[in-house]
């Protein structure tokens, strides 16, 4: 048991009653203080994943440790910890949005005190008498993310909780998770099928595909395998001659342009004067730099 | 003292709820039948039978006629409907994945769903009780042949009436409760009681098919038919059978459930 994660998965496996496969050796690593962005396309196995740490779906094969406890054994004292937002908001429509938050404040030991706090950190301790079925979908939304607060959480789970959201709305809760983080030092686990609306605030990426995690680091270990993806389009006025030069950089040729993988701008300018050497006419030196979305995409369809 | 808090979340999600509207609504329909049905004239403004009938005891009488509605078609009715709307409080609010990521253990959470429903039931009663009495004392002001006040209510009469039809409708309500918890539409639990509840009343009254004593859905049916009296100490003993034999498929069934 290593108490240094919040989260941490060995071997995840779930096969659905119709036998398909969801999930596959997934094995996630959230270290306490990290806002870990869970990315993968819908249908990856994100909520399947999140479901299984909360317990909502039954573990078949392979083990969950939360804060460094297994979590079939420890399960009431480690959701007492937990505050969780998975999928669509979960509140009783015909309740108002403080009344929401009291039918799980003593389950949670939380105060009265705290459920105005959270009430008014999502900015709806003004919504009276007003049912949550009257609420706009935001609205809900931020409900929903005040009742995950309640407890005073050292682990955030939120899935797709930008899900409904206007832009105003996404920039708050990204200011909101960032504070979280930085000032309650919460542990924040945050799925999304887009990059950009996450990349802002994560510290940690997962992503996941087709059930299986391909790839898990920091964000900037993504940025350096962004790197490695970057390719450089180039076209001379003897293709076969420059396949000759540059075939260190494993060139290949794509039938009307020569591509290579680059690291850098002086890799660029390096092969650009051996191809010079080489009396070759430059017709096209075009680098391509992935962004991270695109290597997101570009990752997410290889392994599709 | 963490199962008080699980009760009083679950009695929180039941506020505004239609749940108490149904329970107070239901509880005057019996009554209001009794005003109209029960009257010292007939339709040509004749006598009619009920003041024989009255001169012995008005009010118990009164309560005898009412109750014997209430237990026989409101109270398993009122069960049939509550069973089902309870729950639909999660299925409907899409609010089931919360409750259960909530740190309460199945047990706590399950058994004080069923507490709330048993706390309706008693309300509905109780409910029921005091409509009745308010029926009776308009009725006496419609009709001053009855002499309502001439005898005193047998209580200790009526309250062990009352007590013995809930505890013959407890297998009744643990076979909904497991129904209304277990499908996700509404209609199923709603369909299967509605209909099993007719089906006991023409085998209890008019075709038996089956011994009734062993088909808990019209076990209240027993307590207020006098030919039956001799088997209300067996039903209400099979009803508590079927009340703890449900009750544990029925908690076994939840946890083991796959939630969506």
């Amino acid at each position: 048991m290593n108490e240094n994660y919040s989260i941490k998965t060995i071997g995840l496996e779930h096969i659905h009653t119709k036998g398909v496969k969801t999930l596959t050796d997934v094995n996630i690593a959230v270290k306490k203080g990290e806002i870990y962005g869970f990315l993968g396309p819908n249908g990856a196995g994100k909520t399947t994943t999140l479901r299984l740490l909360l317990g909502l779906t039954k573990l078949q094969t392979g083990k969950i440790e939360i804060f460094g406890k297994d979590f079939a054994n420890n399960r009431i004292e480690i959701l007492k910890k937990v505050g969780s937002l998975i999928e669509n908001p979960s509140l009783y429509g015909h309740l108002r949005a403080n009344e929401n938050l009291e039918v799980y404040r003593e389950l949670y030991g939380a105060t009265k005190a705290r459920l105005v706090e959270v009430l008014k950190i999502v900015g709806l301790e003004n919504t009276g008498t007003k049912k949550v079925r009257q609420f706009s979908l935001g609205m809900k939304q931020r409900l929903s993310v005040a009742l995950a607060l309640l407890p005073n959480p050292e682990l955030l789970i939120l899935d797709e909780p930008a899900n409904g959201l206007d832009p105003t709305g996404i920039i708050e809760l990204r200011e909101l998770v960032k504070k979280l983080n930085k000032e309650e030092g919460m542990t924040i686990l945050m799925s999304s099928h887009q990059l950009s609306e996450i990349e802002k605030m994560v510290s940690h990426v997962g992503i996941i595909s087709k059930g299986q995690i391909i790839f898990q680091g920091s964000l900037p270990q993504l940025s350096q395998l962004q790197k490695k993806q970057s390719q450089l389009l180039i076209h001379t006025s003897d293709d076969a001659l420059a396949m000759q030069v540059l075939h260190s950089y494993k060139p290949e040729n794509n039938g009307n342009a020569i591509s290579v993988n680059y690291l850098d701008e002086k890799e660029i300018a390096s092969m650009s004067r051996a191809l010079h050497e080489k009396q070759l006419d430059i017709y096209l030196l075009h680098p391509q730099q992935n962004n991270l979305e695109q290597l997101f995409m570009d990752l997410t369809t290889q392994h599709a | 003292m963490s199962l008080a808090i699980t009760l009083k979340s679950e009695f929180t999600k039941t506020k505004r709820s239609p749940i108490w509207i149904l329970t107070f609504v239901a509880a005057i329909i019996a009554p209001a039948l009794l005003l109209l049905a029960i009257s010292e004239t007939h339709d040509g403004g004749k006598p009619s039978d009920d003041i024989v009938k009255m001169a012995k005891g008005a009010w118990d009488y009164y309560y005898y006629q009412g109750t014997g509605i209430i237990s026989f078609v409101f109270l398993p009715m009122f069960i049939i409907l509550t069973s089902t709307l309870l729950p639909q409080i999660e299925y409907r609010n899409h609010t089931w994945k919360q409750v259960l990521a909530s740190p309460q253990s199945y047990g706590r959470l399950y058994f004080s769903k069923f507490i709330i429903f048993q706390f309706v039931i008693i309300v509905f009663i109780i409910a029921s009780v005091a409509s009745i009495a308010l029926s009776g004392v308009i009725s006496s002001f419609l009709n001053p042949k009855f002499h309502f006040y001439v005898h005193p209510l047998n209580w200790e009469k009526m309250i062990l009436a009352f007590a013995k039809a809930y505890v013959a409708i407890l297998g009744l309500s643990a076979i909904q409760f497991w129904m209304g918890i277990r499908f996700k539409s509404f209609l199923i639990p709603m369909g299967a009681g509605v209909m099993f509840f007719i089906l006991g009343m023409i085998n209890m009254l008019g075709y038996p098919v089956i011994d009734a004593a062993k088909f808990p859905i019209n076990y209240s049916g027993y307590i207020f038919l006098e030919q039956y009296a001799a088997k209300v100490p067996a039903v209400l003993w099979s009803s508590v059978a079927y009340l703890l034999g449900v009750l544990a498929i029925g908690f076994f069934d939840f946890r083991y459930k796959k939630w969506d």
